[in-house]
């Protein structure tokens, strides 16, 4: 990869998060789309977000990849805050480069956002096979850089199923993006995988589990959900010695342990886990996990509970209950570490917690759009298929972005009628609140589906920081 | 060239590091915004200090002591000479190599955070190569002074080489320890931490050079 001899650090390295929300706002956004029915290719949706623009809340480029099946999901940039650092030995690096994987296919694409952001061009395809081959992991998912470099987590182990030995990180070089290899040198018990984070200074790792392949490729599956086999656990792990320090199982009923947000400011040992659902009663829950003495805990912190439907709205799957779960599919955390945004997918609801009290989240406010039952306007006035799903923060706080599908084949079993690709925004108050923007919405046509959102320098799920604000 | 110029070399290279964030400052910087304490402040810069004098104590002193010869192993001035022109090349290599590839070694990433003296200790023997480098100067400083003082003992030799070596090393991390000291507690009760996107520059070119000139140095003087 090229990597012009820099004199300076990139202008987007923020020491600390306090720096990163005072930083220049973003001015474009990249949405990552899924061709839903796997007939075309997928696609990186280029977003105009300056709002001096007269192209402002429109897709203004679209990258259209090579390859059919490989359905994009999560992606990152290839350097950032915790990979610019100074003392990370790379400090002179650009952040330049997306790494954007097919979780389905494993291929990985290296995208080149420069010299024009505007246009992206793919500057090198790592294929499946070299991926399988080199990291033993399959079905690439979370993309950080940090300090050894890109670390990547997969859903899937060896295996036509990706079942036949654990799922794990990988860490990728951040300049020739060559695969270096497995990350883990002791694993303990973990075998499935989905999210992970972590404490640079503190110099730990968290990560959380789905469930392996066979339990979501297909779509999700019922009985696997009550029997309570997705994943409940939370792994915390030596960042540096690459190896498991702690597991936290959360009880089985909480299936599907996903996303995990630590503080952004480094001196808090604390974070948040999204749970998607309990399987005795079909709520949604939120953990915040600490470490204290030396050990690690965890507590639920907030539920919401289903909402009550006439099955007659209800897809085959959630008939049986008369109820819509919340479905958090979805937690990010503003870099002020004060507001914590939960997607619930299944009711259309968005909602944003006061955590300045990390162990008393507070309901501050909510916005409601789509919903399985509930088939909420978009206040434009529009259809909004799906609901909020995958978010996005600004730096600043101030705006709050996501689109509408989870994964292709949840996306039919949960609203059967389809969920074309949307992006929608909001605007957050200062002392707390927010509310959808009635002229920020985005199509994406009715065969792409639009999963994760990045922005431009840097955005809330991205960033982690090596120093404190104060 | 001059002893007078070869001294100044070092000073002005412990300065240079004194300044470069993270060889010099920029984890007591770090530690100072967490604690508010000066005290944190000079114990992480001399412990960033400290683990750089180590790392070229461990090199140079072996080698001066070599150089004035063990009973049973005196190596010849001429072999001395070609060692001291070849490191001398092989600096000219690595700098050209610093310059197209500036990273550290990847093992040096997976030191913890706190341990602050090991990872400088071992940038300083990698990356900063702050002992190699020194490594001509010393081997023709020495053969100087055995040929002033070619009546000495082998014990005294021995004495005067290795203060030599430990006095080299010292006068490039002192200045390292008060340079980066005084950043440091600027960026501290003044700047912020935010001064390093504005003014940090890349050093590590102006390092990659100074490998080149010293090896340049180390031949012609060979």
């Amino acid at each position: 990869m090229s990597n012009a001899l820099q004199m300076k650090p990139d202008p987007t390295f923020y020491p600390t998060a306090r720096l990163a929300m005072e930083a220049a706002r973003e001015t474009i956004g990249y949405v990552a789309l899924l061709s839903k029915d796997k007939t075309k290719p997928d696609a990186l949706a280029v977003i105009d977000l300056d709002p001096a623009s007269a192209r402002f809340g429109t897709m203004i480029n679209k990258l259209v990849l090579p390859y059919v099946g490989d359905e994009l999901h999560h992606y990152g940039w290839s350097a950032c805050s915790s990979s610019l650092c100074p003392t990370s030995g790379h400090a002179f690096s650009e952040r330049r480069y997306l790494v954007l994987p097919g979780i389905r296919s494993s291929r990985i694409y290296i995208i080149d956002t420069k010299p024009d952001p505007r246009a992206p061009h793919i500057a090198k395809i790592i294929e499946p096979d070299e991926v399988k081959r080199k990291t033993g992991y399959s079905r690439p998912h979370t993309v950080h850089c940090g300090p050894e470099g890109v670390y990547i987590s997969t859903l899937g182990g060896k295996g036509i199923d990706g079942d036949e030995s654990p799922a794990g990180v990988f860490i990728l070089d951040c300049d020739s993006f060559d695969i270096r290899g497995q990350w883990e040198i002791d694993r303990g018990d973990q075998f499935a995988h989905y999210d992970f984070w972590w404490n640079m200074p503190h110099d730990y790792m968290v990560s959380s589990e789905w469930g392996l392949p066979p339990l979501f490729e297909n779509g999700v599956v019922p009985e696997a959900l009550m029997g309570g086999k997705y994943g409940h656990k939370l792994h915390f792990w030596d960042l540096r010695g690459r190896r498991h320090i702690q597991s936290i199982d959360l009880g089985s009923n909480h299936q599907m342990a996903l996303e995990v947000r630590p503080a952004h400011e480094p001196t808090k040992d604390y974070g948040f886990l999204g749970v998607v659902i309990d399987n005795t009663n079909l709520e949604g829950s939120i953990w915040t996990w600490w470490r204290e003495g030396g050990t690690f805990h965890a507590k639920k912190t907030a539920i919401i509970p289903p909402e009550a439907a006439d099955p007659a709205l209800l897809p085959d799957l959630l008939k049986p209950f008369g109820a819509v779960p919340p479905l958090i599919t979805d937690i990010d955390l503003s870099l002020d570490d004060r507001f914590l945004y939960v997607a619930c997918w299944g009711t259309g609801e968005l909602r944003q917690y006061d955590v300045s009290d990390p162990f008393a989240p507070k309901l501050a406010g909510s916005v409601r759009v789509g919903g399985i039952a509930a088939r909420a306007k978009h206040p434009s006035g529009a259809e909004f298929q799906g609901g909020p799903q995958m978010l996005e923060i600004s730096r600043d706080g101030k705006r709050v972005y996501f689109t509408n599908s989870l994964y292709s084949t949840w996306d039919s079993q949960f609203y059967p009628a389809d969920v074309p690709g949307q992006m929608a925004m909001c605007h957050t108050d200062a002392a707390g609140g927010f509310r959808l923007d009635p002229d920020f919405r985005i199509e994406f046509g009715a065969s792409y589906g639009a999963h994760q959102i990045r922005l431009e320098g840097g955005d809330c799920s991205t960033e982690s920081f090596c120093f404190a604000s104060t | 060239m001059n002893e007078t110029a070869l001294w100044l070399t070092a000073v002005f290279m412990g300065i240079y590091q004194g300044l470069n964030p993270p060889i010099g400052w920029l984890r007591a910087a770090g530690r100072g915004l967490e604690t508010r304490s000066e005290r944190a402040i000079l114990q992480s810069t001399g412990s960033l200090a400290f683990g750089h004098f180590l790392s070229m104590v461990v090199l140079l002193v072996p080698v001066a002591i070599l150089v004035a010869g063990l009973p049973g192993l005196v190596i010849p001035m001429g072999v001395l000479m070609r060692a001291a022109w070849l490191i001398s090349f092989g600096l000219i290599g690595f700098g050209i190599y610093k310059l197209i590839r500036p990273h550290h070694p990847r093992f040096i990433v997976r030191i913890k955070p706190d341990q602050v003296l090991r990872w400088s200790f071992w940038m300083g023997l990698t990356h900063c190569g702050s002992a190699v480098m020194m490594v001509p100067m010393l081997i023709n400083l020495t053969m100087v002074s055995a040929m002033a003082g070619f009546s000495d003992s082998a014990t005294q030799r021995m004495i005067s080489d290795a203060t030599l070596a430990l006095t080299m090393s010292a006068a490039m991390t002192v200045p390292l320890f008060l340079t980066g000291s005084v950043v440091a507690l600027a960026v501290t009760r003044r700047f912020g931490i935010g001064a390093i996107t504005r003014y940090w520059i890349n050093l590590d070119l102006g390092w990659a050079a100074m490998f080149i000139l010293m090896g340049i140095m180390g031949v012609a003087m060979g």
